[in-house]
């Protein structure tokens, strides 16, 4: 059964999302990406001739390369694949 | 749009799904130190913004399509398991209106219900006109007591509730009122099914009657019973509603309720 769009709550209050709508694909939630960390007080740069996104916030940064669907995090120094697509013409 | 499971991991913040009544996702992202609320008092504290929030995803949802409700009444019985899997074998979740008495009878098809996904709500502690409509706070009553016999069997209660004929002609305005106060959500149907209007109905007037109402309708609630009868109709009507493209869904404590006493059916 196709599931309706998530709720998104950031610890005690619901996410306001501005009338875009996360979705549910294959059990994996997909919420936008600059509302979400903005909301968890991060912010977004989005660099064009690289089509990467960086993400800055106390805890960490990571870089995503929007080509390959990799996420590497500066401090921890993880990587790890990442799912990121177009929406109405936002990411 | 980015999957939030990961990145959010990686932010240092922890990834619930709450369950809740719908069959709406609600996904909790938090760090344990910034949080006060349990999800049960989340629950309750964004009990409007989520009511709003499930109204725009329905609006949404109903601008292109259409939506079904099934609702099965009287149970459980045992032709639920064999219901669970027609509806199972399709994808399609439904809501259960309950008596006390059956729910007592068949706990383990009630615990297999929710486990699947379905809805389970009230429909009284008895089916007996002369009980249910006794006085100004009997109809509440007969719904408390059915719910008390659900949240031994599930461990929670529900406030979706079906008063037995349905809130027209036996039900008043006063016992409506109480129900309100009780916050139950009151519900009849636009589609009867028919199926237990009489003993010789057959499985091809119920078809008939059912789809030709879901070419009516952009939102239907369709009434069914449990009934061998209805155990035959249900695979042509569930393969009609998967063939239109019917969205199907379940009741929601999140929605205000549809009854004729309350005139919200056009």
């Amino acid at each position: 059964m196709e599931s309706d769009y998530p709720i998104i709550i950031v610890n005690d209050d619901v996410l306001n999302l501005n009338g875009s709508f996360p979705e549910i694909i294959n059990n994996t939630a997909y919420a936008p990406i600059r509302i979400l960390m903005n909301a968890l007080g991060a912010q977004v740069y989005w660099n064009e001739s690289l089509n990467s996104i960086t993400i800055v916030s106390a805890f960490d940064n990571i870089v995503i390369n929007i080509n390959e669907k990799t996420a590497v995090t500066l401090i921890h120094k993880t990587t790890f694949p990442i799912d990121v697509f177009m929406y109405n013409d936002f990411y | 749009m980015i999957s939030i499971r990961n990145l959010t991991r990686e932010l240092g913040y922890e990834v619930d799904y709450i369950e809740n009544s719908t069959n709406t996702p609600v996904i909790r992202i938090y760090k344990q130190e910034q949080i006060k609320l349990t999800n049960t008092e989340l629950l309750y504290k964004c009990h409007l913004e989520l009511v709003d929030h499930y109204n725009a995803v329905y609006k949404k949802i109903i601008e292109n399509r259409r939506v079904v409700f099934l609702t099965f009444d009287d149970g459980p019985s045992h032709f639920t398991p064999q219901i669970l899997d027609l509806l199972d074998s399709y994808g399609f979740k439904a809501t259960f209106f309950m008596l006390s008495d059956y729910m007592k009878k068949y706990p383990d098809v009630i615990k297999r219900m929710v486990a699947e996904g379905h809805l389970p709500a009230i429909h009284g502690s008895t089916h007996f006109r002369n009980e249910v409509y006794k006085n100004d706070f009997s109809v509440r009553n007969s719904m408390d007591t059915a719910n008390n016999v659900l949240k031994s069997i599930i461990g929670r209660t529900s406030l979706l509730c079906r008063v037995p004929y349905g809130s027209v002609p036996y039900m008043t305005k006063k016992q409506l009122y109480d129900l309100k106060l009780g916050g139950y959500k009151v519900w009849d149907w636009n589609i009867d099914s028919c199926d237990s209007k009489r003993s010789s109905v057959t499985s091809e007037y119920i078809i008939s009657i059912t789809t030709q109402g879901l070419g009516k309708h952009k939102e239907s609630i369709i009434l069914f019973h449990e009934k061998a009868v209805t155990l035959q109709a249900l695979p042509t009507i569930l393969r009609y509603i998967k063939d239109n493209n019917i969205v199907v869904k379940v009741l929601s404590e999140y929605m205000p309720g549809k009854s004729q006493i309350e005139k919200s059916f056009k």
